[in-house]
């Protein structure tokens, strides 16, 4: 069930509506659940059976965590909640990755044998709900977290649809306590809800969308696409990938804000970093912050010496880009990102954290210029991201580096703008919109515009939204992880 | 949250005018949308007089032939219904069936694909857009999921149609290059847009190995067996006759498919009252008379292929004369 359905737009009606008529944590968590599974088992029913197991598991887990003082007992069962979810992880999404990976090595090392396959349905937002629920048992462990003896408001937690199948991760902290407690429309949260939820769809429709159709000629055929549409192709695809996914969710956050939930920000304006360490402040906030707090920070985080400080580095890397996908080419993606930033921890002595990534980008020239330089490099990794093989990325690359220095590119950058004018003209209107409100979370938030103003901006970007909005509507691309 | 919908119910409202401003827009005589065409070939089944040829299909049939001479040579009006594979067998035949008469003479010829059920539920969407009315040829159930698995899109389109909007955003990914649009069909509803115009196909196709694992996924299912078997008793009840000539196909590519297409084949001479014109061999064109795609002929290509078919419908009317 897509957000752009009717179906979800009728669930979400019905689930408003039976949400606000109780306002008692046991009735609003009742529907939550109920909407939750109903939003989840439209995919395939068969995965609310998964999403329930997955859920019990740790719930229980996380008691008998909390119920015992005796450190090897609080460990065994982390450990047993770790197996479970990373068992169940690495089954759905990585069973044929890790045979054919095998076969391969086993293959380059003289031995040809013939291993199996399965065909198997990878469910619909696995790698979020089971990190979410992880995330559930470790700070109980690190006893960061009480749980409570509150089976509905933890199923609620795990399953709240808006952001169930593509995040953002949420943490016990921040989302369990909301739920435990009565929610009530607020009327800024409803219409900053209503503002989140028009910017979503702007970006996912209007922009991702078509953008899409200048990104999906160049990289399905890449011998065929001159290098300025390559090169373009790959620029278009960071703003795909971006729109993409920040619009879902700023989508989630919006209908979130509506049953009352305040999820958290996922996006803040990443592509006004002035450094790859910001962009991974600023880019998918929730996922790199779960990989910052369980992976790197156990593993000693920056507090090391150099050798150790860059082994985490990589290893943190190394697993974000697995999670993205079960191919080379998302390990590798995230090996670059670990690579690029090598310089950042090279002499950097041991201390905490780098504040969140919320700050206002700067205008100086200075900055632009490494705003610029930050995001050629993010381009050059989501070449990665984007292509089928290592074969196909090196093809680009090679394409690309050849067609910079050659006398056809400006042409070639024309062609391809002159096809597709609509999304360059949406990009630059995009462009110019976050920049001109970079201090905000979405661009309506604290206009003290006059209302009658303030709908016309509303109405002028829902049907620019609608006018733009392609035939065939592309999946969100994060579904697939 | 009285106020909250109240302002939720305000906006909505005015969007919901505004909309109803904009779809007032609307004129079907506007658009040079290639599946606008769908308007003039239904203006021209209501407007001629049976005993017609109406031709049906995919692509392949608006791209296949000179309706002018079949017209000369069996002496009978042709229309020719057909616009895309993707709007699906069962609208092709649906939006046909009121209007077949006594006389008539339904030559139908679709897209392999199309005998597993497919359709391309975007394509139904543009279609609904630029022609409204095609809701009513839309089976219940397709039509539901067309609507509600992207309503927004549906809507979009509706816009975009209402507005006359020069901007499309599939351009790309139309049947053919940016010549497919309304004007390049004529009197008789035959694309002739690319006419004279060389195959842009590459030149040589590499040669690959022949294939014969059967795709299962083109066998008839069921369904469209069903669907197949009313339309052909229906039209045979008004007195009209249903024929079928399997679509044109390059060499390699009828080589690879053979496995299936002898399937299909015997799976069609199963259907009662319908009667086969040729065999999937007998529709094998050279390379070099396809235009963009491998079910699109050439003007040259089309001459040839309307040749067989006339051969094809005066052989089997003396054959069922001769009965």
């Amino acid at each position: 069930m897509s957000f752009t359905s009717i179906q979800f737009l009728v669930l979400t009606a019905l689930a408003f509506a039976a949400y606000h008529l109780r306002p008692t944590p046991r009735w609003q968590n009742g529907v939550c659940v109920i909407a939750s599974y109903s939003f989840y088992g439209w995919w395939d029913v068969r995965f609310c059976g998964l999403l329930l197991a997955s859920s019990l598991i740790d719930y229980w887990v996380g008691g008998r965590i909390a119920a015992t003082d005796q450190p090897r007992s609080r460990r065994a069962w982390l450990v047993f909640s770790l197996v479970t979810n990373l068992g169940l992880l690495g089954f759905f999404k990585y069973f044929n990755f890790f045979i054919d990976s095998l076969v391969i090595a086993l293959a380059l090392a003289g031995l040809n044998i013939n291993i199996s396959t399965l065909v198997i349905l990878l469910p619909v937002g696995i790698s979020f709900y089971t990190f979410q629920t992880l995330s559930y048992c470790i700070d109980i462990y690190r006893r960061e977290f009480e749980p409570r003896r509150d089976l509905l408001s933890y199923l609620s937690f795990v399953s709240f649809f808006p952001q169930l199948v593509a995040g953002p991760i949420e943490r016990a902290s921040n989302l369990l306590p909301q739920f435990r407690k009565a929610r009530t429309l607020r009327l800024d949260d409803a219409v900053s809800g209503c503002q989140l939820v028009l910017w979503g769809f702007f970006k996912k429709l209007a922009v991702a969308d078509n953008l899409a159709l200048v990104v999906d000629p160049a990289y399905t055929s890449p011998s065929n696409a001159t290098p300025g549409h390559l090169l373009l192709a790959t620029f278009c695809f960071a703003f795909q990938i971006y729109c993409d996914f920040s619009g879902y969710s700023d989508i989630a956050t919006g209908v979130a804000r509506w049953f009352g939930i305040r999820l958290q920000r996922n996006f803040a304006l990443p592509y006004f970093s002035t450094s790859l360490a910001e962009f991974w402040r600023r880019w998918h906030i929730s996922l790199s912050t779960w990989f910052r707090d369980y992976v790197f920070i156990p593993l000693g985080g920056s507090r090391c010496e150099r050798p150790q400080r860059l082994r985490n580095l990589a290893a943190t890397f190394l697993l974000s880009g697995l999670w993205h996908g079960a191919a080379w080419t998302f390990v590798l993606w995230g090996g670059l990102h670990a690579l690029c930033l090598i310089p950042s921890q090279w002499n950097r002595s041991p201390r905490g954290s780098s504040a969140p990534g919320d700050a206002k980008p700067c205008a100086d020239a200075r900055s632009i210029c490494r705003v610029a330089a930050t995001f050629a490099l993010v381009c050059v990794a989501w070449v990665l991201f984007r292509v089928d093989s290592l074969t196909e990325a090196a093809l680009i690359y090679r394409r690309i580096a050849f067609g910079l220095v050659g006398a056809g590119l400006p042409t070639e950058l024309a062609t391809t703008i002159q096809t597709w004018p609509a999304a360059f003209a949406v990009l630059g209107i995009l462009l110019v919109i976050e920049w001109n409100t970079r201090a905000r979370w979405n661009p309506f938030e604290g206009l003290r515009w006059p209302r009658p103003v303030r709908w016309v901006a509303y109405t002028a970007l829902f049907w620019l939204t609608l006018y733009l909005c392609p035939a065939k509507v592309e999946p969100f691309i994060y579904f697939q992880f | 949250m009285k106020e909250f919908l109240s302002r939720v119910l305000a906006f909505a409202l005015i969007q919901l005018a505004l909309f109803g401003l904009v779809v007032a827009r609307f004129d079907p005589a506007r658009s040079d949308h290639y599946l606008a065409a769908t308007h003039d070939k239904h203006r021209r089944l209501a407007a001629t007089v049976a005993p017609r040829v109406i031709l049906v299909g995919g692509s392949n049939v608006a791209f296949g032939f000179h309706s002018d001479r079949i017209e000369s040579a069996l002496d009978m009006p042709v229309v020719n219904m057909a616009l895309a594979g993707g709007v699906g067998l069962s609208l092709m035949l649906r939006e046909v069936e009121d209007e077949v008469h006594a006389g008539d003479i339904v030559v139908f010829s679709i897209e392999y694909d199309l005998f597993g059920g497919g359709c391309n539920r975007a394509l139904i969407r543009q279609l609904i857009a630029q022609h409204p009315a095609s809701v009513q040829y839309l089976k219940p159930d397709l039509l539901l999921r067309t609507a509600s698995e992207n309503g927004l899109a549906l809507i979009s389109e509706i816009v975009r149609a209402s507005l006359g909007a020069g901007y499309r955003p599939d351009r790309d990914s139309e049947p053919v290059s940016s010549r497919a649009i309304r004007r390049g069909f004529n009197q008789q509803g035959d694309f002739v847009a690319h006419y004279g115009e060389p195959s842009l196909l590459p030149a040589t196709a590499p040669p690959t190995p022949v294939e014969q694992k059967v795709k299962r996924g083109w066998l008839m299912k069921t369904a469209v067996e069903r669907e197949l078997e009313r339309f052909v008793e229906l039209a045979r009840a008004k007195g009209a006759r249903v024929l079928y000539s399997f679509p044109p196909r390059p060499p390699v590519t009828y080589a690879n498919e053979k496995a299936t297409t002898v399937l299909i084949h015997a799976q069609l001479q199963t259907i009662p009252g319908l009667e086969l014109l040729d065999a999937p061999g007998d529709q094998v064109y050279p390379l070099t008379q396809f235009y963009d795609s491998e079910y699109h002929l050439t003007g040259d290509g089309s001459a040839v292929r309307t040749g067989k078919l006339i051969r094809s419908i005066q052989e089997q009317t003396l054959r069922d004369a001769a009965k």
